[in-house]
């Protein structure tokens, strides 16, 4: 396996080589972009220099919109003519994630690859161009619990990237990218990780989780605090819920579209029914379907969990609530007997 | 991408007949030829309008033809109102688990149905009236409509009539020309009135959430085992195939595991 140390400068060609063949999408920060006045953000863009790339911040979205796009057209329908689909690019993508995206990644696999026995041509087409370059955690962010969720480590990348005192260590354990670190000087680098979080979240058995848990007290404080925003959906690398839906246009002459726009089921008529009659009500119960399905039903059906403890949740929520403490005390729960 | 592999766009079909049962309740005839099994559902495009799940409740006999009853409720049925014969529409499908046939066969079964959701146990009654092959011990029909102008599929209930059980009860009775041989109440009132109820009876109960739990707790009086009695779930459906995630219910998905679940899972299915 090649491993090599690049000045800014051999980092700078390597990367401008890159640029040929791939997008570059990698966090970024962006100045006064921040949810508060003044503040920035860390967020996944298009970067083609190397010095673009905030290594030491967790983005405030995940990277999953470059496969599953927050909105996209699915295909086109002109009066009296054959439905058209728009073209996904097939120029391929080399995405910069944290470990826990790379395994968030594969749970996304899950339910568009596997799910069902279908393949979604959308997802498949994004995902087929993408390529996994990885950033290290070296110290866990203070919201994570990648450690107890199992996804702090991850094999599943073709180079690893660490910046080191102005230079850049390359990992490249996919040989195909040997062509471009053609330069710099041989070293040994292996990507670190952490080996606990500041906030360990015991994760309950799938099989301790039964239904007496659902009328349990625990899910009151999630009605009352809860506004139905969805923040924690659609920052969630792993949430992938959608809407179908069609725009209609006025002019009769021309096409009528399909498209697709995440949905969260935290928000009102998630499962509004034609007639009017919808199911869970109360947020409490919202925040029990998603957090269960997290930490249960996916496990039960695709054998891991569907979190994968990047904390983005708790952080971008405007209440304060915590999936990591939802847990926690599910957990508690359990070990009680079923009381709290 | 092709669109020869995209399972979202679906097969565009004529509609050759519509069947006006009510003012907002109509069955439309599609020139399909395709496999489905009684209980299972297809997902029917409008461009413009958007999709929505139905179920099939014609008998997946007729190869050459497929048929649907839509109720006018929202907007993609407000859209398919507007169609008329020769017009087509896009559909995606067979999706989901129908009716265990496998196991009513030899057993007395009784089969509950209210509302629209006569036209989903449709199919499973012409299966059995239709083709004499299909041997059940004895097949009691109950079917419970708002009321005498809500009846649907009048002709074929007669023509059921004439190898099952058949009650039709209305909720309420509007006074009108027709005199009224049927029940007035609700379905559950009249499963008293079913004969033989015993171990050798199978259930299968479509309706709304509500007539579903009072029919269920109903048999349990009379009897009715847990596993032998059947529901088929109605949920938000965007996509069918098991990825969109509304239809999910704890670790099943009603488009692929349902709609039809047996009582034992459907218990533990609580929203």
């Amino acid at each position: 396996m090649k491993m090599v140390r690049l000045s800014q400068e051999q980092a700078e060609g390597a990367f401008s080589r890159l640029a040929k063949d791939f997008d570059l999408i990698a966090p970024r920060l962006i100045e006064g972009e921040g949810r508060l006045s003044d503040t920035d953000v860390v967020t996944y863009e298009q970067v083609n220099s190397i010095s673009q790339i905030e290594f030491h911040a967790k983005t405030f979205f995940s990277a999953k919109s470059a496969v599953f796009p927050t909105r996209e057209t699915m295909f086109s329908s002109p009066p009296h003519k054959k439905p058209t689909q728009p073209g996904i690019s097939s120029r391929p993508m080399i995405l910069f994630l944290r470990s826990c995206d790379i395994h968030a990644l594969d749970v996304l696999d899950s339910i568009f690859l596997e799910s069902g026995g279908l393949e979604d041509p959308y997802y498949k087409a994004r995902r087929q161009n993408i390529r996994c370059f990885l950033l290290e955690c070296h110290t866990p962010f203070p919201d994570c619990f990648c450690v107890s969720m199992g996804t702090s480590e991850t094999k599943n990348y073709c180079v690893f990237v660490r910046p080191e005192e102005g230079e850049y260590a390359f990992q490249i354990r996919d040989d195909k990218f040997d062509k471009y670190f053609t330069e710099g000087t041989e070293t040994f680098v292996e990507p670190r990780s952490p080996k606990e979080n500041h906030n360990p979240v015991p994760l309950p058995k799938v099989e301790d989780i039964d239904n007496s848990l659902f009328e349990n007290e625990i899910w009151k404080q999630y009605t009352d605090r809860c506004i139905a925003c969805g923040r924690c959906n659609t920052s969630c690398p792993t949430c992938s819920c959608f809407s179908i839906q069609d725009i209609k246009d006025t002019d009769s002459s021309s096409a009528n579209h399909r498209r697709r726009i995440w949905s969260s089921c935290q928000v009102k008529n998630f499962g509004l029914l034609a007639g009017g009659h919808d199911f869970r009500l109360a947020k409490g119960d919202r925040m029990r379907y998603k957090v269960l399905h997290k930490i249960r039903d996916f496990p039960k059906r695709f054998g891991r969990p569907m979190c994968v403890g990047c904390g983005r949740c708790d952080e971008v929520c405007p209440e304060y609530i915590s999936m990591a403490r939802c847990v926690k005390t599910i957990h508690q729960v359990i070990v009680a007997g079923g009381k709290r | 991408m092709t669109s020869m592999n995209n399972i979202y766009l679906g097969a565009s079909v004529p509609i050759t007949g519509i069947i006006k049962h009510t003012s907002d309740e109509w069955s439309f005839q599609l020139a399909w030829n395709i496999d489905f099994l009684p209980g299972q559902f297809i997902i029917v495009s409008l461009p413009g309008f958007g999709e929505v799940p139905v179920a099939v409740s014609s008998c997946g006999n007729s190869t050459d033809s497929a048929e649907i009853m839509v109720r006018r409720v929202g907007k993609v049925t407000s859209g398919l109102f507007q169609l008329k014969v020769g017009d087509e529409l896009r559909i995606r499908g067979p999706y989901g688990q129908g009716f265990p046939t496998e196991q009513l066969d030899g057993k007395h079964l009784l089969i509950i149905a209210g509302g629209s959701g006569v036209a989903a146990i449709k199919p499973l009654v012409e299966y059995y009236v239709q083709s004499p092959a299909q041997t059940l011990k004895e097949l009691d029909i109950l079917l419970g409509f708002r009321s005498n102008r809500h009846i649907l599929y009048r002709k074929q209930i007669k023509r059921w009539a004439r190898s099952a059980g058949v009650l039709v009860t209305v909720d309420s009775h509007v006074d009108d020309d027709e005199i009224w041989h049927g029940g007035i109440g609700f379905v559950v009132d009249f499963i008293k009135d079913v004969e033989n109820i015993g171990s050798d009876t199978r259930v299968i109960v479509v309706g709304p959430a509500m007539m579903m739990n009072n029919c269920v707790r109903e048999l349990f009086r009379h009897g009715v085992e847990q596993a032998n009695i059947w529901l088929s779930f109605e949920r938000h459906m965007k996509c069918g195939i098991g990825k969109c995630g509304h239809c999910r219910i704890k670790d099943k998905y009603v488009c692929l595991d349902g709609p039809v679940f047996n009582y034992v899972e459907a218990k533990s299915l609580i929203d």
